[in-house]
């Protein structure tokens, strides 16, 4: 880990391949790329400089030696090495990896998403979202005191601003009290450190700013727009000074552990500590990121395509997981969120459900589904890493790597299930990256074993009602009519599984949708 | 008139309003004294080559311990092998201009160096006549790079050429004053001409070669139309786009490699050129009448002018 000149900035391309179109042509500004580029010369690629920003980061800033966020080149399989009784794997990956502690706090920044920071104290939390800060291009100290920490007696206003005194006592109505507005709500960045101590009653105001980005105080509104957020909290499993408010958490788009310190990295800190350089105070301006810059940044994240096969895929592991077929007796109903409305336990309705094998089945590992803004969550995030990566669009290991930080308190575990009873999986009850990831290689698994690539019949029934249904007579109609409930005649000695249930109600939304045409057209020519 | 002052030591101490800020800098950065004394000895010959003028010897001590303090001051760092050998080979560029020359050399001198034509580049800078204004110094050693075989840098040196001073241009370019401009114009329009070289049928120019001799490859190369310069490259499991004129060749990997397609297998014996083997692929470039040919044998193409039909 080179410390030796925290203005340097690594050399473009970072990765190789990434940098779109290769330049064949060269010239003054290359030959000459070894110093700081002229104001004039032509600005990188973002995507090139957000690279730079993360290595930046790992090599100078942050000590995080890890690379848990592990990506093999096509057709290199990675080499594996097995040590101790437990058989603990050390992965060589083929493909340039990252560390999930720096990488996706700057996708967050990317994406202007919502991310938590959690581990022990001293871990590089508040250092981490201290520098999102200043890569976005404000001064640290301005950083530091923007920054909100929580504690018990924090008050809303105290959080967001102050009526006027003066105008408390001489205002007629509430709309007349101007609002001394806390300039932290207009950052680009805002941290809130330690926001599991804050109370409840503004863990509630917070919410609105993060969810809405407006804040009301005094019948009047703070418009914050868009920005990046960093929580970070010592302990998110409850340990916090107050219960953290479902929605507040819901709202969290990203959890990143603190992985634990390498003590062979000692020698590092001990440098910086006699060097007395406080890598934040010395962020090369080549990775600063103006308000122009952030804004197109989001834009071409969002520009990032999702295929369709993978996101089929991701369909598919979404499928598997809201269906608790005793939950209810009509269809639509049998899911796991009629369960936890009702306050019934999804564990016991899972457990007497025998249709399926329970090891097999990832359903049959969570006590939950996925909200649909989890999967904008995944979706955006997937797009962001392809972004990050320099693919052209999302592939499926792009997806697979943010997977399991975006549901990491989105999927609840059911710790009970039999799949947690074998000796090897013991582990995945406490490591939830690597469950969500291994529940979601099994699904793509069990998506690639049933051919649904290149045989997805309710696809195409989907596809050929999405081209509209102008123009389409009655005998097309009733063809497609026929082969929608063939369909669901098929299916009728074989178990439900998430996908089908999902797929038997794709395909009743269809018959609806032509039945009712059917009726207009009869209608129309009668 | 300047105060020459001999010895680094000594300079130091008479510019130590000058230096102690660069030498503070270094020491930020965790470089300690008997290091920064050790890289100011070192650079003692290149100064006295310098003849020891304070106004050209500040930037070499800038210059060393800025490398001394990023990590790039030890015996296999092409920039300090730029401090202590090119730059005093530059003597009348570094003397004309040092606050410029000092700089873009250092800058340029690592992608020169990558392929391997550092010394090649420094003999034609050190032959050309020193640019008559500061600004023309990068654009001249653009041009340098270019001629002496850095040819993706055509389009730009030709360009910066142009710009020039004709006598800057003419000397950098080794061909007379007054035929810059017709020149620079003739070989816009045909890479492979070149004045004083045979424009007869033949080899005009060579790509790759064998990694034993020096080249970038293991296995033997296949040719193929296509990409962002029409010819293709295909070996060791990679694709890349062939870049070449009269003066040097190139190869860029292409990450999302195009289709290829294998071309024509002409007879060898048809081709004028100087050996006898099997050609596997024959692609005609921006003229018809200049193929980019693979053969059997060979780890390297071959650029070849057949007569005109």
């Amino acid at each position: 880990m080179s410390e030796h000149d925290l203005q340097q900035v690594s050399q473009a391309p970072t990765r190789a391949g990434a940098a779109g179109t290769p330049h064949v042509e060269l010239d003054a500004a290359h030959l000459f790329a070894d110093e700081q580029l002229p104001a004039d010369a032509t600005a990188p690629r973002l995507d090139e400089k957000l690279r730079q920003a993360y290595f930046w980061m790992v090599n100078h800033a942050v000590i995080s030696p890890h690379y848990d966020v592990e990506f093999s080149a096509p057709g290199q399989a990675r080499t594996t090495y097995r040590l101790g009784d437990s058989r603990a794997a050390v992965h060589l990956p083929t493909d340039q990896s990252y560390s999930s502690f720096v990488l996706l706090p700057l996708l967050t920044f990317a994406v202007r998403g919502r991310c938590l920071l959690v581990g022990g104290p001293g871990r590089g939390k508040t250092a981490s979202a201290i520098l999102m800060g200043v890569i976005a291009g404000y001064p640290v100290r301005d950083v530091r005191r923007a920054m909100q920490h929580g504690h018990p007696q924090l008050t809303v206003q105290d959080m967001f601003g102050t009526p006027l005194p003066r105008d408390l006592v001489n205002a007629e109505r509430l709309a007349d009290v101007d609002v001394a507005w806390r300039s932290w709500l207009g950052m680009r960045v805002k941290i809130v450190d330690e926001y599991n101590r804050i109370p409840t009653r503004t863990q509630s105001a917070l919410l609105t700013v993060l969810a809405d980005g407006y804040v009301e105080v005094f019948d009047q509104v703070y418009e914050t727009g868009a920005s990046a957020w960093y929580l970070t909290a010592n302990d998110d499993a409850g340990g916090g000074t107050f219960q953290v408010v479902d929605a507040l958490r819901d709202r969290i788009d990203v959890v990143v552990k603190a992985l634990a310190f390498n003590s062979r990295f000692l020698g590092d800190l001990v440098t910086r500590a006699e060097r007395g350089v406080r890598p934040e105070e010395n962020v090369p301006p080549g990775i600063v990121f103006d308000a122009d810059e952030h804004d197109r940044l989001h834009r071409e994240v969002l520009a990032v395509p999702l295929p369709r096969p993978v996101r089929r895929r991701l369909e598919f592991f979404a499928a598997q997981l809201e269906l608790l077929e005793r939950a209810g007796s009509q269809l639509e109903y049998r899911t796991k969120d009629t369960a936890r409305l009702a306050g019934a336990d999804p564990h016991t309705l899972l457990a007497s459900d025998d249709g399926r094998d329970r090891r097999d089945d990832i359903g049959a590992q969570t006590l939950n589904g996925l909200s649909v803004r989890a999967l904008q969550s995944l979706v955006l995030y997937a797009k962001a890493m392809a972004y990050f990566r320099g693919d052209a669009q999302v592939e499926l290991d792009d997806l697979r790597a943010v997977l399991p930080f975006v549901l990491h308190d989105k999927l609840q575990p059911d710790l009970d299930a039999p799949a947690f009873d074998d000796p090897e999986r013991e582990a995945l009850r406490t490591d939830r990256v690597s469950w969500l990831r291994e529940i979601f290689d099994t699904a793509c698994l069990q998506y690639d074993a049933a051919g649904l690539d290149g045989d997805d019949p309710v696809g195409d029934v989907l596809a050929e009602l999405a081209a509209g249904l102008d123009g389409i007579e009655e005998k097309v109609v009733l063809a497609r009519l026929a082969t929608i409930e063939r369909i669901l005649s098929g299916w009728q000695r074989t178990k439900l599984h998430g996908d089908m249930y999902d797929d038997a109600l794709a395909l009743k939304y269809a018959h609806q949708r032509y039945s009712s045409y059917l009726r207009w057209l009869r209608w129309q020519s009668s | 008139m300047a105060v020459v002052v001999t010895g680094v030591p000594a300079l130091v101490r008479a510019h130590a309003a000058t230096v102690d800020p660069w030498l503070r800098e270094a020491a930020g950065w965790g470089v300690d004294a008997a290091a920064a004394r050790a890289a100011l000895t070192d650079l003692e010959p290149a100064v006295a080559a310098l003849d020891g003028d304070p106004e050209v010897a500040l930037p070499l001590v800038r210059a060393t311990l800025d490398l001394l303090a990023r990590g790039r001051w030890h015996a296999a760092s092409v920039p300090r092998g730029v401090v202590l050998t090119v730059l005093p080979r530059l003597a009348t560029w570094v003397r004309a201009w040092p606050a410029d020359v000092v700089p873009a050399v250092l800058a340029a001198s690592r992608g020169v160096a990558r392929a391997g034509l550092l010394d090649a580049w420094v003999d034609r800078v050190a032959r050309a006549d020193v640019p008559a204004a500061p600004t023309d110094v990068r654009p001249a050693l653009l041009v340098a790079a270019w001629r002496s075989g850095l040819v993706r840098y055509r389009d730009a040196a030709l360009d910066a050429a142009a710009a020039l001073p004709a006598a800057t241009a003419a000397a950098l370019l080794e061909v007379p004053e007054a035929e810059v401009g017709v020149v620079l114009e003739r070989h816009r329009a045909d890479r492979w001409w070149w004045p004083g070289r045979d424009d007869g049928p033949g080899v005009v120019q060579r790509v790759g070669g064998f990694v034993g001799w020096g080249g970038p490859w293991v296995q033997v190369p296949r040719v193929a139309a296509g990409g962002p310069t029409g010819w293709l490259v295909v070996v060791d499991g990679t694709v890349g786009a062939v870049v070449a004129d009269v003066h040097g060749s190139a190869v860029v990997g292409l990450e999302d490699p195009p289709p290829t397609v294998a071309p024509p297998r002409p007879d060898a014996r048809r081709l004028p050129v100087p050996w006898l083997d099997e050609v596997t692929g024959a692609v005609p470039g921006e003229r018809p009448d200049v193929l980019l040919v693979a053969r059997t044998h060979s780890c390297t193409l071959d650029v070849v002018r057949v007569a005109a039909a």
